[in-house]
């Protein structure tokens, strides 16, 4: 566990020293600039505009550390041929995909949390000083917690669908394609299929509506990870649903990584 | 040598300054000056649902864009044409697709398509979707109720959306007593009466319980009235002249007491009884 830890350690020195931090911040005070300006445009709701920006800053930034930063260093590694280094000491594959992924989840965090900080305090600016902007309904700081982490957990997600799909195809490119399309399929694929079943919008075969159906136990459900209506509406959030969507993610962040280990542990590196 | 780079390289740059402040001068010119036909509403030509599906996680923020975008065209003091407000009406499906709770949207369709541009029926439709979602908000089915009974003259619907919005925590009295006064127009005393009991239920200021008191008085005399006049029909085969006649004929004993005047008033035409002039 020790070797874990100080691959991951040094994974999140490598990302701070890679300028990922600062990028981080020039977004946290875009979206610092963006709330004071657009908000003052609408006279209800503001507190659910304000989640928007916030919660869209949050995801473009974490998915811009995952996609870029994560994928652009293992593969780094292995094209390099730094990762022979690391390997020709006693650590072993699985410790070493482990290690790298808890250092970009770290980055991740980091990120998540100056994002939301930055959100919480131009909220807090913004009610003292722009009359329009009112706080959401049924306001609570449990609720917004629980957003940040199930949107910190969606990226851990698509962050662990980069690592298998870099250590399958060691090409970032592709891997970043891949790991895009898996995100907006992710998105997306709850409501196709909602509109597919409810025949409303459009009508599709039997064999095609099963297999939409058997993809939604491949794909990761990223839309239950979205709790932004429950924060700008004050909407119940039920806490089995909480306990269980929470655990559906760390389980399918755990057999992605499983998986990526155990394909990693037998790809040879040129 | 370097020297004559410099002075060249400077002269370069102020050139390039200097075109580029004039071209985005002309730009700014032209711009502003873009004839009114010209501004149009634009509406992505997508299936609100479609919208939906593509935006992801990134519906609400969507949804906030289009709102602005619409909200920008409408407040440019722009001529709009029918093309322009069906593009709006596009626009607000959409946003109202992306974020179905989202009450500003809600507003604007209540101020801009029902009150300004006349699309009643439009409004409506878009107005179900925050009634059904904002569960805890009287205003969206107060809205609904309000174009069915002031703008279609459809009082049963008006007091029915009346009846839903007045049982919401947050609801004022006159939301209550207006849906009240349409059920009593569309025959439907019982209701009225209904609706008024549960908003007495839930009042709490002396004053405003005194009120729908009375209004509840003014209902149930009515509703005795209306039976008396039905039982009269019944066997004359007619309505009566006047109200004393049920009196004279022995299907009331005496005359209800209306807290809002001196007597009923009724209309022999129709056999509708009201408590006070607004019909």
């Amino acid at each position: 566990m020790d070797r874990v830890w100080l691959i991951s350690l040094v994974t999140l020195k490598e990302g701070i020293r890679n300028r990922a931090l600062q990028g981080i911040l020039i977004i946290a005070l875009f979206s610092c600039v963006a709330y004071l300006t657009i908000i003052p445009m609408f006279a209800f709701d503001t507190g659910k505009v304000a989640v928007d920006l916030g919660f869209a800053s949050m995801t473009l930034a974490g998915l811009a550390i995952v996609i870029f930063l994560g994928i652009g260093l293992l593969t780094q590694d292995i094209h390099q041929r730094s990762v022979c280094m690391i390997l020709s000491r006693p650590v072993s594959r699985t410790q070493y995909v482990l290690g790298k992924f808890l250092g970009l989840s770290g980055i991740v965090l980091v990120a998540v949390l100056i994002i939301a900080l930055i959100g919480v305090l131009s909220g807090w600016a913004g009610i003292t000083f722009i009359s329009e902007m009112t706080l959401p309904r049924n306001f609570t700081w449990h609720i917004l917690g629980v957003g940040v982490l199930f949107n910190f957990l969606s990226l851990m997600i698509v962050m662990s669908i980069a690592f298998l799909f870099t250590v399958l195809t060691t090409n970032a490119y592709l891997s970043m394609l891949f790991t895009f399309g898996v995100y907006i399929i992710g998105q997306s694929l709850e409501t196709i299929v909602k509109v597919v079943t409810a025949g409303d919008f459009a009508r599709v075969g039997a064999l095609y509506a099963w297999m939409l159906n058997v993809l939604t136990w491949i794909v990761p459900n990223l839309r239950a990870f979205d709790l932004k209506v429950h924060i700008s509406y004050g909407l119940p959030l039920s806490v089995p649903y909480t306990l269980w969507t929470a655990a559906y993610g760390i389980f399918y962040i755990g057999i992605i990584i499983f998986l990526t280990a155990m394909v990693f542990r037998y790809q040879e590196i040129k | 040598m370097s020297g004559k780079r410099a002075i060249v390289s400077f002269f370069l740059l102020l050139f390039i300054i200097s075109a580029l402040l004039l071209t985005n001068s002309r730009v700014k010119h032209y711009r502003d000056n873009i004839p009114a036909e010209n501004q149009r509403a634009e509406a992505l030509m997508v299936s609100p649902t479609l919208l939906k599906v593509i935006s992801g996680e990134f519906k609400g923020l969507w949804a906030d864009y289009i709102l602005l975008k619409a909200s920008i065209f409408l407040g440019g003091y722009y001529e709009s044409t029918p093309e322009d407000w069906d593009a709006i009406y596009l626009m607000f499906k959409q946003s109202l697709t992306l974020d179905p709770y989202f009450f500003q949207t809600c507003y604007y369709i209540q101020g801009l398509l029902s009150w300004r541009e006349g699309m009643h029926e439009k409004a409506i439709e878009l107005l179900k979707y925050p009634a059904q979602y904002r569960y805890w908000d009287w205003e969206p089915k107060f809205y609904i109720g309000f174009d069915y009974f002031y703008f279609l003259h459809d009082n049963l619907k008006g007091a029915h959306y009346m009846a839903e919005a007045a049982k919401l925590p947050d609801a004022p009295p006159i939301v209550a007593t207006l849906g009240a006064r349409l059920a009593q127009r569309e025959g439907k005393t019982e209701t009225a009466i209904g609706m008024l009991k549960l908003m007495y239920d839930r009042a709490s200021d002396e004053k405003h319980k005194k009120l729908l008191e009375d209004r509840i008085n003014a209902h149930i005399g009515i509703l005795t009235l209306e039976r008396a006049i039905s039982a009269y029909k019944q066997t004359h085969g007619e309505i009566p002249d006047s109200l004393d006649t049920l009196i004279h004929k022995g299907l009331l004993k005496q005359m209800p007491e209306n807290p809002f005047g001196d007597t009923y008033l009724y209309d022999a035409e129709t056999g509708r009884v009201f408590f006070d002039e607004i019909r």
